[in-house]
């Protein structure tokens, strides 16, 4: 495998199940799943149904219980050892303590890559944070706090990009935002795309590709690609696939009503 | 604590409040200094100043070699401190093993420990300096095993999603996510280093705050204990407050809740909780007799385990002696308990009235903090001198040392309820007494039982302080005597026993712990 | 019988036979050799003999020199000693017996209180002058001191349970703040304490009345008594040497003292006070017939007497006298 070219995600007969004998929790059924190179793939599904579990499970954060993660051939800590995989969570997880700047910094100290001042400046800039530099997490709104975690995400130049619920505690005039400006960071770098989302519109504007899981324990119930030109505009033919999409999620829930 | 002072600093405006509340508790004193001027029990500040000036050189060479003394043992003490909790937190399957060790020698009494290791270093500091950490490596190692694990799970998913371990989640997450514990820990440390201190120099020494203290009280010089009194808490005060501003300083936000409850390990097995005690008891056995064999200790003085065995089990009168040692635990706990049980009960009481009451907070929290740095070696003998040398006495000293840690740890607790729930409770008009039962209280009872359970071991030391200095009862005047007059078996059959009693108690507190908050619901108070 | 004995500080007989039989045996040129000396309590002038051997030198002409380890409320006394980290300790007769008892290899090889200096002490306005006055009355004591009191009613058919015990701290402001009617304490420090405030107490010595015990007792080893031999005895020398010095001029041994120790908090005219008065207790007819530090027969045998009132069984083997009879013999 090439080092600098996008690596397909392969997952075999994955789960993971929680707790002993008798309080057993199935958080994911078997799946199989493949992600291509390059791609941008869209998870949805009811909260809790183990959307995270899964991206997690990717990211060799979490072991399976069963099967097994293959990235390009190598497991996940290999990847994650060569810094050639990014995570950005729900909460950004930014460290308090340290500036924005120190913030991107430390990703690149994390990836044992040498500091590059330059390049941290030049993607606080790209993601609209330009005089924030300096900052430290608490001064900043939540929209911002994301854009300091993607910048993170994109400092060590990773080969996959794992994004759990990026934008989940933002407001929706924000989010729409972000989703505008954002992912042209990373589409066209050749990075492999995992996204974890509940809005099913952001599913369809950032990705090729929707899968749509059950309620827990977690299957495939739909798998939609998302065939629309970039840089995308809501209109028709995204509304129909919104449609398509909100449709399998609807039908992949028991028919009592779920609880928000 | 820095909590408190943080919002009085914040509200700038009011200063007004801790100055008034000073000048008043001056003006109270002095007035009844020349009450009692012919009891020979107290000095009032006019007095103390004058005794200061008169003797400005002594005072201060005496403070200088005991803070000294003090801030060596300060730092040792702390190193430990940060060492085993970084080994605790780097070797997960060690860390119950290492906060046992920890607790147990804790709870080993100064009375008994004094005197051994002034054999062991001979003339010099050894002792104060040893003491001094002794003192103070458990009220740091706490709170940071708390802090070292205070991080919300995606810091530390971060991290190892760039492949990086335990070490690199130790130092860019970890270390700087405890500091605000850390500092929390090293300001409670400042005082209990100089009490530390002050114990050693009763050991033998030839200069230092102990020995003027002890001279002064002998030789009836009233104005001269107090003026000691005031400076060791002046001095105890001053190394708080700079810490405190060294914290603010390094740009830590507010201590957050100090010592939440550790509630790890409930999935393990049955076996292993049982086996465990067993485990850290053979290995403290071994340390100690180990130790003893390794620095040629006299069997004279230095008892190993086996002797305190035959002393109490199996020699021909093992029954009077188990006797004895029991009649005198009794006679001590009678009073501990009761001590321990108020000392709370009034902490936790004046934290209530005190967020119920905000202006009235602004007063006496610093009144509070100043009271609480002075050293119990001189509190004590002058509370006994006021109270007399019945139960009164020595109950109010342990309630008096456990008081002060409770009132602030409990203020702090109420003060974090989160904003969102009492703004819940304003929406509806709650009464201020409904929103201290059903939201401010809930959110405090960790920190509360935090305090709890660190008051054990203070209660322990207080009594038995107070019996050594003062009334000569109890286990506290039975490990004195026994160690004027080479009853070594006894002596150390006390500390064992005492040590046990003193890990006991802290073992039921968090147990009560346990059940309360799970009816609580601990998820939604700890963070 | 009031001891309020400033009338005694004219008592002034030099044992100069001691000081200069002291000086023989000197050999200057010979390396010091370092002893440890372990006091039993902070420095005061009650240890004023020690420190005027090492600062007029007698231990360096001897070929010693001596640390003065100090003690303190909370100092161990008897293990320095034992440990072998003290050649000499100073301890009394009763806790030297109560070592023993738990096997230290000790003996008393030199008594520098002759009295026991435990009095009585009690204000004019209600004296208690012999030990029958302590009866109904409220004495403020350490309970550790318990077996001491029982002692003394036992030798003077007081009726013990008629003395309502209130235990104290060592400290004389329970007497003065009427909490209690007297204190069982030594001559030498509360009331001293209360004499330098203007109070004029009461003493009884309990020596007078029969309890006899050795105080500040020297005491070493067995081991060390036949293998160290001659560094004790040089010591023993130095510190007779050093209290003949003291008996001849008191004060000046005080004013070297509060020199010597600046840092205790001393008060020159207290220890001035302090000394004039444990030099009945320390000077007796036994140290101007045999020089300082003896004890006789006889009082070996008072004190066997007292310390079996006390609970401790002990025989004349805990005192060696041997070294002393070298000393003064030569």
């Amino acid at each position: 495998m090439q080092a600098n070219a996008p690596p397909p995600i392969q997952c075999r007969d994955l789960s993971r199940s929680f707790g002993h004998a008798g309080a057993r929790v199935d958080a994911l059924e078997p799946v199989e799943l493949h992600f291509a190179a390059g791609e941008t793939t869209a998870i949805v599904g009811p909260s809790g149904c183990g959307k995270s579990t899964l991206l997690r499970l990717i990211a060799g954060l979490d072991t399976p219980s069963t099967g097994s993660v293959r990235i390009g051939g190598e497991t996940p800590l290999q990847m994650r050892q060569r810094a050639a995989l990014s995570v950005a969570f729900q909460d950004a997880a930014l460290l308090p303590w340290r500036t924005v700047r120190g913030n991107i910094a430390l990703a690149r100290k994390l990836a044992r890559l040498p500091p590059d001042p330059a390049s941290v400046d030049r993607l606080i800039a790209l993601v609209g944070l330009a005089g924030f530099e300096d900052r430290r997490p608490a001064d900043l709104s939540g929209g911002m706090r994301q854009r300091a975690a993607i910048a993170r995400c994109l400092i060590s130049d990773p080969r996959v990009l794992l994004l759990d619920e990026p934008f989940g505690a933002v407001d929706e005039l924000t989010r729409a935002r972000l989703n505008h400006e954002l992912p042209a960071l990373w589409q066209g770098r050749g990075v492999t795309t995992l996204l974890v989302t509940h809005s099913v519109s952001e599913a369809v504007m950032l990705s090729d590709r929707v899968i749509v899981l059950s309620p827990r324990p977690a299957r495939v119930v739909a798998d939609i690609a998302i065939d629309l030109a970039r840089p995308r505009a809501t209109g028709a033919e995204a509304d129909a696939l919104i449609a398509n999409v909100t449709e399998a999620l609807a039908q992949s829930a028991p028919p009592r009503p779920q609880p928000a | 604590m820095t909590i408190a002072l943080h919002q009085l600093r914040r509200r700038g405006a009011d200063r007004f409040y801790p100055v008034l509340s000073a000048l008043v508790a001056l003006l109270m004193w002095e007035l009844l200094a020349r009450v009692f001027a012919q009891t020979y029990l107290i000095a009032g500040p006019v007095e103390i100043s004058r005794y200061l000036w008169d003797h400005a050189g002594l005072v201060a060479r005496a403070a200088g070699i005991t803070t000294f003394a003090a801030a060596i043992g300060f730092v040792l003490g702390n190193a430990v401190a940060i060492a085993l909790a970084v080994a605790a937190v780097l070797l997960p399957s060690l860390a119950r093993l290492i906060s046992a060790l920890a607790l147990v020698v804790f709870c080993l009494p100064l009375v008994a420990t004094g005197p051994i290791l002034r054999v062991i270093w001979g003339p010099g500091l050894g002792p104060q300096i040893t003491l001094a950490a002794l003192a103070v490596y458990y009220t740091t190692f706490l709170p940071l095993m708390v802090g070292l694990r205070a991080a919300p799970p995606s810091w530390f998913d971060l991290v190892r999603s760039y492949g990086r371990g335990r070490f690199s989640a130790l130092v860019e997450v970890r270390a700087m996510a405890s500091l605000p514990y850390l500092f929390a820990g090293l300001q409670i440390a400042a005082p209990a280093a100089f009490l530390g201190a002050m114990f050693g120099e009763f050991t033998g020494a030839e200069r230092g705050m102990g020995v003027l203290t002890i001279r002064a009280m002998r030789s009836l010089d009233v104005a001269g204990t107090w003026a000691l009194a005031s400076t060791a808490a002046a001095i105890s005060m001053l190394a708080y407050a700079g810490l405190g501003r060294l914290s603010r300083a390094l740009n830590n936000g507010p201590p957050p809740l100090i010592l939440a409850p550790v509630l790890e390990g409930e999935r393990r097995a049955r076996w292993r909780a049982l086996l465990h005690p067993i485990l850290v008891t053979l290995i403290l056995l071994a340390i100690w007799w180990l130790s003893m064999e390794a620095a040629n200790l006299s069997p004279f003085f230095a008892k190993r385990p086996a002797d305190v065995w035959a002393f109490l089990i199996t020699a021909p009168e093992a029954a009077a002696h188990r006797a004895t040692l029991g009649a005198a635990l009794l006679e001590t706990l009678v009073l501990a308990l009761p001590g321990y049980l108020l000392g709370l009960a009034l902490g936790l009481g004046l934290a209530i009235v005190l967020v119920l009451a905000p202006k009235l907070a602004r007063g006496v929290m610093p009144v509070a903090i100043a009271l609480r740095a002075i050293p119990i070696v001189i509190t004590a003998p002058l509370i006994v001198v006021a109270l007399g040398r019945g139960p009164a006495g020595t109950i109010t000293i342990v309630a008096l040392m456990i008081f002060f840690p409770s009132l602030v740890a409990c203020y702090q607790g109420l003060a974090r309820t989160p904003r969102q729930v009492l703004d819940l409770f304003d929406s509806y008009a709650a009464s201020p007494l409904r929103r201290m039962a059903s939201a401010q209280f809930p959110a405090m009872l960790p920190a509360f039982f935090a305090a709890a359970r660190m008051a054990v071991p203070a209660a322990i030391l207080a009594a038995t302080t107070a019996e050594w200095l003062a009334t000569g009862r109890g286990i506290g005047g039975l490990m004195a005597l026994t160690a004027s007059t080479s009853g070594y078996k006894m002596l150390w059959s006390a500390v064992v026993v005492l040590a046990a009693v003193a890990v006991a108690g802290y073992v039921v507190v968090a147990q009560i712990e346990r059940a309360v908050l799970r009816i609580y619901g601990a998820e939604q108070l700890t963070r | 019988m009031t001891r309020n004995s400033i009338s005694r500080r004219g008592f002034l007989a030099t044992g100069a036979g001691g000081v200069l039989a002291a000086s023989f045996g000197a050999s200057p040129a010979r390396a010091a050799t370092d002893v440890a000396f372990q006091l039993s309590w902070l420095p005061s002038v009650q240890f004023a003999g020690s420190y005027i051997a090492k600062s007029r030198g007698y231990w360096n002409d001897l070929g010693l020199s001596v640390s003065l380890n100090p003690g303190g409320p909370n100092a161990p006394v008897e293990p320095p000693v034992v440990a072998g980290n003290a050649l000499l300790g100073i301890s009394a007769a009763d806790y030297t017996a109560a070592a023993v008892a738990q096997g230290a290899p000790f003996r008393i090889i030199a008594v520098a209180m002759q009295k026991n200096p435990f009095v009585i002490a009690s204000l004019p306005d209600k004296p208690v002058n012999v030990p029958k006055d302590l009866e109904g009355r409220k004495l403020g004591m350490a309970l550790a001191n318990t077996p001491v009191l029982k002692a003394l009613c036992s030798l003077n058919d007081v009726d013990f349970d008629a003395i309502e015990i209130v235990p104290t701290q060592y400290d004389a402001a329970p007497l003065l703040a009427g909490q209690v009617d007297c204190l069982l304490c030594w001559e030498t420090d509360l009331p001293v304490a209360m004499m330098m405030r203007g109070i004029k107490p009461v003493t009884m010595l309990m020596a007078d009345y029969g309890y006899a015990l050795h105080s500040q007792t020297y005491i070493a080893t067995q081991d060390s008594i036949a293998n160290r031999r001659a560094d004790l005895i040089a010591l023993l020398r130095g510190e007779i040497h050093g209290w003949n010095d003291f008996h001849a001029d008191p004060d000046a041994a005080a004013a070297l003292t509060v020199d010597m120790f600046p840092d205790v908090g001393l008060n020159l005219d207290a220890q001035k006070l302090q000394a004039a008065l444990q030099v009945p207790l320390m000077f007796t007819d036994v140290t101007q017939a045999h020089g300082f530090g003896w004890f006789t027969d006889d009082s070996i045998a008072a004190n066997i007497k007292t310390l079996a009132l006390l609970g401790q069984d002990v025989s004349a083997d805990l005192w060696d006298r041997s070294l002393l009879e070298e000393i003064h013999a030569s």
